[in-house]
Parts: structure tokens; C-alpha cells; sequence
């Protein structure tokens, strides 16, 4: 594709909405959403949660959908673009580079993490963690993410499944938007939604299991799946005045919607000015909601209380995301009746769901670059497939060599937690304030198949950027600040962080230079 | 199941699966723009 080619379209409708759902359906649906709901009083969590669904995760599906399909009206698809489009000012390309940077950033180390799911998926069917006890599979995790620790997996091992995930995802995106996007994502998420409802029907009708601990569980010294729904929704109704739990709760909504990345919008720029965003959108957010909620939150919080108790499933989700779907989870499924064939296949089916919330949703991360190099520096297709891999992969051996020190930690904190905010909060003020509330009124229903209740105008324009600035202010207070100082670190992390940080602020500083040179060509060429 | 927890569980999940089955609904019933066919006697 060149600067003038005429832009590629989305096959079909359904099509659009699974890649959509694709893109927000993640791993953090069946890891993240989980642990986060536990940490934060169950069922009360669940509150912030819907309200910040409603006055921030559906307004910037619109507004991502929005921003756009407005810009792929003006020939782009990737955010400088579009935010020049709906802002003349010199500086709003320049905004638009966080659009750019944490999509691919994100994309480095998600591939990284995406290689793991495969990974385990071979292990679970090669009967690798078959005898592991606790601290077997923890140890078992610890070798693959730690190359000076050969205990379980070879040093190649690593290095293996990374390229392959990475070469993966650069051949999905180089078959094009529908043969090789939209038709991963109807492969993909139908599978994935599957192999999700067969095992949440399996750990649902799990029998109660003894456990050393079974404080909060219904019989003595047993525990079932019922209690970990138990557990899961019963709210602690102290917990709903601590900031945190509001935080935590809207948080997870940027997160499980893949809102503030950039993607979203690169993904509505194939759409033409008469194709519907209202209706998709909200369809795109429900669904990615029914997985996150009805299938994640019925997932793995059931099954560990199950063999492990209440107290037990705290602690372990209190080790992190990865100690609940990497350590846990594969200890549930050695426990499973039905032997070593129904181990595997539940471990197949967990680890292939998560591949595929994974792939659909990296694959996504490559596409606002990849319109940025393509539409402004009128590189071709595969040039600019064969010069992003060859960086995205170089950058993602700092992962594979350095995860244990924290390289990731750094990238995933900055570009793929904090930065989300930020760039959410510059796109609403761009869409909503300096184009207008009634322009971004207006364009919300071109083509739109239900009209919005009005009420969301009041809550585009005030309600959304507000809860935006409050959460970034409050963050940045009691968590980035810190972080950003290094506070809690270990001594010996401190130098891998510092190098990390150096690394994603060369890639900004790079991009920045690479929207500067592309404005000036295209006004040396009068097309600007 | 303890009556508290079930509520809760039952008005998220009636509340995402519904928001769902409707928007899904919606979207089927009407085909997009692009994907309609032009009208009767408009191709020569």
C-alpha cells in the first residue's frame, strides 16, 4: 500500500465485531479480572466495576470507534493521523504518538506472554506438569522465566516459543484485514468461547474437596465451587468507600476493553462513513463483558477455592495473575477425575483459551504502526511487515533474557497500565472538547443503527474526561510517583528497570522523530 | 448458594448476557451499509 492507494475494508459485519471483541477479549478477562475481583471484596468490586463500565468503558468504545472512523475517512490509521484530522494544530500529531508507541510496546512484551499460553499448551499435552506438586510447578514456572535456572526447560525453550507467537501474529496481520484478522478472529473467538463454556460447566460441577484450610466454605472442612462463587460475590460493603477499590475496578475496565491503546481505533478506520459504530460498539463491550464476567469470573476463582480453600485462593492470587492461571490452575487439573487424558485435555483447553484471548487481541497491537509506516511514509505492506519484526523482535529478547529482573514490569506498568489513562484522557479532550460535543454527537450517529440516550452526551462531555483526570491524578499519587522512584524495588533490579525505562524512551523519542519526518514529507510533496 | 451472592451473580450476568443477546440481535437484523444490495433497476 502507498500514500494514495485506496484503504482496505472490513469483510463483514459479524466479522468486524468478532475482531473488535477479539482485540478487548485478553488475557486479563480469565487472569487479571479474577484476582483483581478477589483482592477487592468480591461482590463489591463488582460495583465500581459496572458504573465505571458504564460512564468511562462504553464512552471511549464510542469515541475510540469515533476518532477512528473519522480518521480513516481522512486516509489514516493509526492516531497522529487522526488527530490531526480533528484538530489543525501543530501539535496534535505529536499526541497522537501514544497511540503508536503502546500499542507496539505493548505488542513486544504481550507476544512474550502469549508464548507462554503456547507453551504451556504443549506442556499440558505432553503430560509435562503431570506429577508437580506446588512448589514443582512454581519452580517450573520459575525456570522458564528465569534463563539462569535450567531446572525444567532448556535455555532455547524460551527463545523458541517467542519467535514462533511473534512470526504467528506478523503472518495473521501480513494475509491482510479479512483474510487474515477477521478470519483469525472467527476461527479464534468461537474456539476460545468454547473451550471457556466446557470448562466452566467442568469446574462448576466439581465435587467439594477437603482442604487444610476451608475457612469461608459452607461445609467443615470442605470446599466447593459454590463457595468460590460464594466468595466471588458476596459483598464487603466497608470495602466500597476505599478509593482503591474504585480505582482497581476502573482500571480493569481499560484494561479488559483495550480502550486507550490505540488499537481500537486503528481497527474503526476500515470502516466506511455509512457503517454503524453505536450499536457496534456497545455490541463489542457486552461481549467482551459475558467473557470476562460470566466465563472468567466462573473460572478460576471456583476452581482453586475448590481445592484449596478461601484462604488458600487469596494467597495464591495475591502472588499475581500468573501464580493463578500458571501455578493453580495446572495443580486443579492434576486433581481432575479422569486421570492423565482429562488432565491434558483441561490443560489444552485452558492454556488454547488463553493463546487464543492472546493472539486475537496482539495481533491488533501490530496494526496502528503498521498503518502509520504504510499511509505517511508510503512504505509497502511486506517492507514494513519485514522491518517491524525484525525490531519487535530484538526488543523482545530484553524480555525473554531479562524478564526475571524486571525488564517487563517496567514496560507493562508504563505503556501498558499507566499510559492507557493518559492517552484515553488526550482523546477525549481532542474528540469531545476540541471537536466538539456536538460535532462528536453527530458523528457517533452517522450510520448509527440505535440512537444513544442523550444522557451519554452529558456524560461524553463531563462525566468521562472528569473520571478520567481524577483516576490519572490519583494513580499517578499513590502508585506511579512511587514507582517511578523505584520505591520497594529490590538493589538488584534497579539497574535492569533504569535500562528498561532508557529503552521505551528511545522507542518514544524515535517515533516522535518519525511523525516529524513523515509531516515534512508529505509537505514537501503537498500533501499535508 | 448464599442469597447475597447469587443476586449479585445473577443481575451481572443477566446484565452483560442481555446487553449481549440484544445488541447482537440488533446488529443481524440489519445489515450495514456497505453489505446492502443496491436498489432495484440501479446496475445497468
Amino acid at each position: 500500500m502507498t500514500d494514495t492507494a485506496p484503504r482496505a475494508q472490513w469483510g463483514s459485519r459479524i466479522g468486524l465485531i468478532l475482531a473488535m471483541a477479539g482485540n478487548a477479549v485478553g488475557l486479563g478477562n480469565f487472569l487479571r479480572f479474577p484476582r483483581q475481583a478477589v483482592e477487592n471484596g468480591g461482590g463489591t468490586f463488582m460495583v465500581p466495576y459496572f458504573i465505571a463500565l458504564i460512564l468511562v468503558g462504553i464512552p471511549l468504545m464510542w469515541i475510540e470507534w469515533g476518532v477512528g472512523r473519522y480518521g480513516g475517512q481522512h486516509g489514516q490509521g493509526s492516531t497522529p493521523g487522526m488527530f490531526d484530522a480533528l484538530w489543525k494544530h501543530p501539535v496534535s500529531k505529536y499526541l497522537g504518538v501514544l497511540g503508536l508507541f503502546m500499542p507496539f510496546v505493548v505488542l513486544v512484551y504481550y507476544c512474550y506472554l502469549e508464548s507462554q499460553t503456547l507453551a504451556w499448551t504443549v506442556f499440558a499435552a505432553l503430560g509435562s506438569m503431570r506429577d508437580l506438586d506446588q512448589e514443582g510447578m512454581r519452580q517450573f514456572l520459575a525456570s522458564y522465566q528465569d534463563l539462569g535456572n535450567p531446572a525444567f526447560h532448556a535455555t532455547w525453550v524460551p527463545f523458541f516459543f517467542y519467535f514462533f507467537t511473534l512470526a504467528v501474529n506478523f503472518w495473521v496481520v501480513s494475509k491482510g484485514l479479512t483474510g487474515g484478522i477477521e478470519k483469525l478472529a472467527k476461527i479464534g473467538m468461537p474456539v476460545l468461547f468454547v473451550f471457556a463454556a466446557i470448562l466452566v460447566v467442568r469446574v462448576l460441577t466439581l465435587d467439594a474437596q477437603p482442604v487444610a484450610d476451608a475457612a469461608g466454605c459452607a461445609a467443615a472442612g470442605m470446599c466447593g465451587p459454590v463457595d468460590g462463587l460464594n466468595f466471588m460475590y458476596t459483598p464487603d460493603w466497608g470495602a466500597l468507600g476505599k478509593p482503591s477499590v474504585w480505582l482497581a475496578a476502573t482500571g480493569q475496565i481499560f484494561f479488559t476493553l483495550s480502550v486507550g491503546m490505540g488499537s481500537l481505533q486503528a481497527y474503526a478506520s476500515y470502516l466506511s462513513k455509512k457503517d454503524d459504530i453505536a450499536l457496534s460498539g456497545i455490541a463489542t463491550a457486552a461481549t467482551n463483558e459475558t467473557a470476562e464476567v460470566v466465563l472468567g469470573g466462573s473460572l478460576a476463582i471456583p476452581a482453586v477455592v475448590t481445592f484449596f480453600g478461601v484462604t488458600g485462593a487469596v494467597a495464591i492470587a495475591k502472588g499475581g495473575s500468573f501464580d493463578l492461571g500458571f501455578i493453580a490452575m495446572p495443580l486443579v487439573f492434576n486433581q481432575l477425575p479422569g486421570g492423565a487424558i482429562m488432565t491434558a485435555l483441561a490443560g489444552i483447553m485452558w492454556f488454547g483459551l488463553l493463546f487464543f484471548a492472546g493472539i486475537t487481541s496482539s495481533v491488533s497491537m501490530l496494526t496502528p504502526v503498521k498503518a502509520f509506516l504504510e499511509e505517511n511514509l508510503g512504505w509497502s505492506s511486506r517492507k514494513t511487515l519485514q522491518v517491524l519484526f525484525v525490531v519487535a523482535a530484538s526488543l523482545g529478547l530484553f524480555h525473554v533474557i531479562y524478564n526475571a529482573g524486571g525488564f517487563l514490569d517496567e514496560w507493562d506498568y508504563w505503556a501498558g497500565t499507566f499510559g492507557l489513562v493518559i492517552l484515553a484522557l488526550v482523546e477525549t479532550v481532542i474528540f469531545v472538547w476540541i471537536f466538539g460535543p456536538d460535532n462528536a454527537w453527530r458523528e457517533l450517529h452517522e450510520g448509527a443503527a440505535i440512537r444513544i440516550p442523550r444522557f451519554f452526551k452529558f456524560v461524553l462531555t463531563y462525566v468521562t474526561p472528569v473520571f478520567l483526570i481524577v483516576m490519572m491524578v490519583w494513580w499517578s499519587y499513590i502508585e506511579a510517583i512511587p514507582k517511578l522512584m523505584l520505591e520497594g524495588i529490590p538493589e538488584e533490579q534497579k539497574g535492569i528497570r533504569t535500562a528498561s525505562r532508557l529503552v521505551m524512551l528511545g522507542i518514544l523519542v524515535f517515533q516522535i522523530f518519525l511523525i516529524r519526518y513523515a509531516w515534512g514529507r508529505k509537505a514537501r510533496k503537498g500533501t499535508a | 448458594m448464599k442469597t447475597t451472592a447469587l443476586v449479585f451473580m445473577a443481575g451481572a450476568w443477566i446484565f452483560v448476557l442481555g446487553l449481549t443477546l440484544w445488541s447482537f440481535k440488533r446488529l443481524l437484523a440489519e445489515p450495514p451499509e456497505h453489505e446492502k444490495l443496491p436498489p432495484p433497476g440501479s446496475i445497468p
